[in-house]
């Protein structure tokens, strides 16, 4: 006997779709194959099971995910593209699956439909505000309406262009309702994962608990004087110098224990000169390992920035004779220096052209229109826009000199 | 596909000893441990570089990712990854044949 089940979002929510499938076993319907493009499970019946199934993502394996080839713990049920059924054949297996691939999939794709619902909701609010508040301040809206209706005879092709209109109507409601729940069923699905994989990294380690207990012991060292607040900004435009500067506070004997969320302060405690190494690293995306392999490497995390993509971390680790190396092959030190620079200054050096040619633009106006000169404080903008575009082309030239000492190095 | 192995040689000394050090699946600081044994000290990898490295080798399908009972990441070689390991020991033995060969010209010759 065979059974067909459709599951439209199962691979938004994995988990739940391993635990529908474990479920299902213990029917006594053991899954033999789905199919990734009607979205839908085939069952035989069978006796029922208490075994586990799992779903392993791995893009671009043709063949069954490396993941299983060498073990013995689970054995492979179906097979796709993408996608492998997996059933658990020991009761404790030594290994599980990692969901990173998976993980890092769904992220993408709550990213993508986040940044179009934004949009949709800019675009939407706009016209919105505008109506609201020439509702509100100025006098009223007028409708003006037309009377008469459908003058001439309703015709066949009218009537399809409404059809069309209503389907058009109903397709586009329907792509909403869609992204919206695709949106909410990831935010929430990702949450598990990233707890299961691992990375939901508890960020309040920026106030380590060992040495500052809470804000009234914060406020007691301050007021003996034994905290030192450093307020820096910018600093992760030149990474190694700023590295340098910690470095030396610590042979001065300031040891570094925090930094604020954002990463503008630092708080240092008085105490006995040490040997401290520090790393600045520019990582694109977190991944337990990460953490990981730099902590038990003996690096202490100091500050990570809270966006998962783009992220600077602060890593420490004292050391007696030989500093440890962060990067121990000088090609991924300059790969990692130019990684840096490249995401930084692809977006700041447009910005400051485009805020060079606004800078012309609104300069030549003020020459030219006589209503500007009139108002002189409105040079203020210009001027402003100036600064910015001086700004970005300031920060994207710390960073080229950056990655050039790095080179050199 | 072995077209495509081909283009990932010859490896770096840190991409090469972290594929060698996977004769059984590991932790990424164990890896680290292993190879810093294995070459008695004389190579300790960075953890940055071996994040970064084990980062690109998965990506390129050499090594696969899973977890163990702790929930720690683990690291073993695939199919292709083994094989791209065969070639670089093949290609890494000829370099050392070579090098013995030559090694005695250049004795031979200082003697003389």
């Amino acid at each position: 006997m065979k059974k067909v089940k459709c599951r439209p979002f199962w691979s938004y929510d994995i988990l739940k779709t391993q635990e529908w499938l474990t479920k299902q076993g213990e029917k006594g319907y053991q899954v033999v194959s789905f199919n990734p493009i009607f979205r839908s499970f085939s069952f035989k019946k069978d006796n029922p099971t208490s075994k586990r199934y799992i779903v392993i993502y791995d893009k671009g394996q043709n063949d069954s995910p490396a993941f299983a080839s060498n073990l013995v713990e689970y054995d492979k049920i179906a097979h796709t593209r993408n996608y492998s059924i997996f059933v658990q054949k020991v009761e404790k297996p030594e290994y599980f699956p990692s969901y990173d691939q998976l993980l890092s999939r769904n992220q993408k794709i709550k990213y993508v439909t986040g940044i179009i619902l934004l949009m949709q909701f800019i675009l939407f609010i706009l016209p919105v505000s505008m109506i609201l508040l020439s509702a509100l301040i100025g006098g009223g809206i007028s409708v003006e309406y037309e009377p008469g209706g459908i003058t001439a005879p309703l015709t066949t092709q009218a009537l399809l262009e409404g059809i069309l209109e209503i389907l058009f109507l109903f397709m586009s409601m329907f792509a909403q309702v869609w992204l919206i729940y695709s949106y909410l069923k990831l935010r929430m699905s990702n949450k598990k994962l990233e707890k299961l994989c691992g990375e939901d990294i508890d960020l309040s380690f920026t106030v380590p608990t060992s040495t500052i207990m809470n804000k009234a012991s914060l406020q007691q060292l301050k007021k003996e004087k034994k905290l030192v607040r450093k307020m820096k900004i910018g600093w992760f435009y030149s990474p190694d110098k700023h590295v340098q500067w910690l470095e030396a506070m610590e042979s001065k004997g300031y040891h570094l224990v925090r930094m604020s969320r954002i990463g503008n302060s630092f708080y240092f405690i008085k105490g006995i000169p040490r040997h401290m190494k520090y790393h600045v690293d520019y990582q694109s995306k977190k991944n337990p390992t990460y953490f990981q392999v730099n902590e038990e490497s003996g690096w202490k995390l100091f500050f990570t920035s809270i966006t998962r993509y783009f992220a600077i971390s602060v890593w420490g680790q004292e050391y007696k004779d030989i500093a440890p190396q962060y990067y121990s092959d000088q090609e991924d030190k300059v790969k990692h220096a130019k990684k840096f620079m490249l995401s930084y200054i692809v977006w700041m050096l447009p910005m400051s052209v485009m805020y060079f040619v606004i800078f012309g633009i609104s300069i030549y106006g003020f020459i030219q229109i006589q209503f500007f000169r009139d108002i002189s404080w409105l040079v203020i903008t210009p001027i402003i826009f100036l600064l910015t575009g001086l700004e970005f082309l300031y920060f994207s030239f710390r960073l080229i000199r950056y990655y050039n000492r790095v080179k050199a190095s | 596909m072995a077209k495509n192995i081909r283009s990932y040689m010859p490896l770096s000394e840190t991409a090469y000893y972290i594929l060698l050090s996977l004769n059984q699946p590991r932790h990424g600081y164990g890896i680290i441990k292993y190879v810093e044994q294995l070459t008695d000290g004389r190579i300790t990898l960075g953890s940055g570089t071996i994040y970064t490295t084990l980062g690109k080798m998965s990506k390129a399908k050499f090594i696969t990712v899973f977890l163990d009972r702790e929930r720690k990441t683990i690291y073993e070689l695939t199919s292709e990854g083994k094989q791209l390991l065969r070639l670089e020991i093949e290609r890494i033995k000829t370099v050392y044949k070579d090098t013995l060969y030559q090694e005695r010209l250049f004795d031979e010759e200082s003697k003389m």
